[in-house]
Formats: C-alpha cells, sequence, structure tokens
C-alpha cells in the first residue's frame, strides 16, 4: 500500500514537473494569433542562454527567482479588459490551477492562481484587468512566492511607483 | 408340412413373432407346393417375390459403374480425370478471398479510428505559427511551443525582471489586502 502510493505520488509529481505547456498555451491558445493581443514569450532555450550573461549588478533574490524559472509568457490587449478578464477567469482547468489572491479595485483588478503538487508550485499566473487593458501573465518554473514578494518590498518605493505607471508603454 | 400347421405359421408371421427358421421353412413350403390350396396363393405369390428379390446382386463391375457415374456427374479439375479405386475427398469450398476482405475492412477502420486526424492543439498552433528565433531548424523544433520575443538574453531578462517586478508588486498589494495592512 505505502509502495503504491509513493509509486503514485512520484507519477504525480512527475507530471507536474514534465507539463511544460503553460495555461496561456493550454487555455487561451487562440489569442496568441489574435492582431488584438500582444504576446511577450521567454522560451525555457532563453532562460539557458540567459545564464551566459552578466548576473553581477542583479540582486541575489531577483536572480535566484529567475534561475528556477523554465519560461515566462505574457498576453495583453487593450481592448474590452472586463470581457476578457471574465472570460480568462472561467477558461481556466480549476482542478489544476487553485486562486491564490485576488484583488477588486475600483479600476484595478487581479487574480493570481497557482498550479502546484505538494508545496512547489509550478506555475504561477496572474490575470489583470485595468483601464488600460487585460493582461495574462504566466511564470513556469519553481516559484518561490516569499522571493518574488521581496522583489518588490526590497525597491524603494519611487521605483515602485514608476513601475507602476511604467508598466504599459 | 400339413396345410393346418402352414396357416398356423402364416398366423404366428402375421403377428411377427415366427423364429428364422419357421420362416425359412414357410418359403420352403411355398417354393415347393407351386399346386396348393387357392386360399393360400396370395401369400405363395408374396413369398416368392420375397425370394426373387433377394436373389438380386449388384454385379461385379458394381464398384466400377458407380464410379463412372460419379465421374460423369462430377466437375472434376481439367486433365485429372479420376481413376476408378481412386479415394474420393471431400470439396474444400476455399473461403480465403472472403476473410481476406474482412480482415481489410477490420484494419481500414481501426487505422481511420486511430488515425483520424485531431484538431490543432493551442500549443501546435503556436508551434505552426511561431518564428522561432532559433538557429537551426532541429533546434527550432524542440522549443518550438514557446516562441521567443526576443533574440537577446539581455533583453529576455529585462523583460522577465519587470514582468517579475510587477507580479511581486501585485502579489504584495493582495497580500495587503488580505492581512489588512
Amino acid at each position: 500500500m505505502k509502495k503504491i502510493a509513493f509509486i503514485l505520488f512520484l507519477l504525480l509529481t512527475a507530471t507536474g514537473v514534465f507539463a511544460q505547456d503553460d495555461a496561456i498555451g493550454r487555455f487561451f491558445g487562440k489569442y496568441l494569433d489574435d492582431s488584438r493581443f500582444s504576446v511577450v514569450s521567454v522560451s525555457p532555450r532563453m532562460f539557458r542562454l540567459m545564464s551566459k550573461i552578466d548576473w553581477d549588478t542583479i540582486p541575489s533574490d531577483l536572480k535566484q527567482t529567475i534561475s528556477r524559472l523554465q519560461s515566462f509568457r505574457v498576453l495583453s490587449t487593450p481592448t474590452t479588459p472586463a470581457l476578457f478578464y471574465k472570460e480568462a477567469l472561467t477558461h481556466i482547468d480549476r482542478k489544476e490551477y487553485e486562486d491564490l489572491i485576488t484583488v477588486r479595485n475600483s479600476n484595478d483588478n487581479f487574480h493570481f492562481m497557482i498550479r502546484a503538487t505538494g508545496n512547489t508550485i509550478h506555475e504561477l499566473l496572474m490575470i489583470a484587468a485595468d483601464e488600460d487593458g487585460f493582461t495574462l501573465m504566466s511564470f513556469v518554473g519553481d516559484i518561490d512566492l516569499d522571493k518574488l514578494s521581496r522583489l518588490a518590498t526590497d525597491m524603494d518605493i519611487k521605483g515602485m511607483e514608476n513601475l507602476k505607471n511604467a508598466k504599459r508603454k | 408340412m400339413e396345410k393346418a400347421t402352414v396357416k398356423a405359421l402364416l398366423e404366428k408371421y402375421w403377428q411377427a413373432e415366427t423364429t428364422v427358421e419357421e420362416e425359412r421353412a414357410l418359403a420352403a413350403w411355398f417354393s415347393d407346393n407351386p399346386d396348393a390350396d387357392p386360399e393360400l396363393e396370395p401369400y405363395r405369390a408374396l413369398f416368392a417375390y420375397f425370394d426373387e428379390e433377394s436373389r438380386i446382386s449388384p454385379g461385379e463391375d458394381f464398384e466400377v459403374r458407380i464410379l463412372q457415374a460419379i465421374t460423369a456427374s462430377q466437375p472434376l479439375q481439367p486433365g485429372e480425370p479420376l481413376q476408378p479405386g481412386q479415394p474420393l475427398r471431400p470439396i474444400r469450398h476455399f473461403h480465403g478471398g472472403l476473410i481476406a476482405a474482412a480482415a481489410s475492412v477490420c484494419i481500414l477502420v481501426i487505422g481511420l479510428f486511430l488515425l483520424r486526424p485531431e484538431p490543432p492543439s493551442p500549443s501546435a498552433v503556436v508551434a505552426k505559427n511561431a518564428i522561432v528565433s532559433t538557429d537551426t531548424p532541429a533546434a527550432a523544433l524542440s522549443v518550438a511551443v514557446i516562441k521567443d520575443t526576443y533574440n537577446d538574453p539581455q533583453q529576455a531578462l529585462t523583460a522577465i525582471r519587470h514582468a517579475l517586478l510587477v507580479a511581486s508588486v501585485h502579489l504584495n498589494e493582495g497580500r495587503k489586502q488580505i492581512t489588512g495592512k
């Protein structure tokens, strides 16, 4: 019985690790070719190439976070953000992705979801909608939420504000 | 044998109670006494008929004749006449054609089921339309699922860094809301 449980655990872990496809590819693939959307992608290959560049100026938390990522993808559009936000929430398979944090402000909606096995997070998905547009952001890899949240707190408030203002060019 | 005895035996005969010996005696008596009692005349004719019929034999050339009859009525392979005395074999009906047809239909059906074109999955669509910024076609295939926006790792790093910070900021915002700070 223990053996079976162990094997099952291994299988589940394995499928979690080897499931390379991110939520954008799986649930929003049709928008990747949609002219209303803009896509930013960084493939696993590019992540490997990044290891060759100069990391000396990069803070260690950021460095560690990035080194554990496998792929990254953003899908965004300025058209009908509220509509796409609603649609996105219905598209995602709730058996695999669980809600992490939902924020609903007067002009800002965002929703964090994770795909995890045990305590290991394999994918962090951010669905956001504000007056500027709709954004879907997916990080695949081994994600440490504490490190991720520290990235912002390490910065000064001014930098954070700049970032918020600059996030849509 | 007396007439009364014959009558008694006949009576027994019709009851099917006579022995083989008694029947033979009856037949012998009828053949030996052609001008017996007119009362017994019809029986004499009957026994004479039995005797006559039992003498008919197939004859010595019976086997040859029946084989010839069979040869005449059976279609044979050209150039292969059936010889008298040759053992007959049952005709085998070859259903190979039918079996082959059934098998090919099975294979076709299974094949169509297995090879039926699947609707392209989202990742396949991405792969198909990807303008992959890789050096060789082989490398393009291996990482084709996610196409790269940047060719320069430094640019990619900047984008990741930016995105991570945005995510981090939002994450902290959400956490603040939850903890009420």
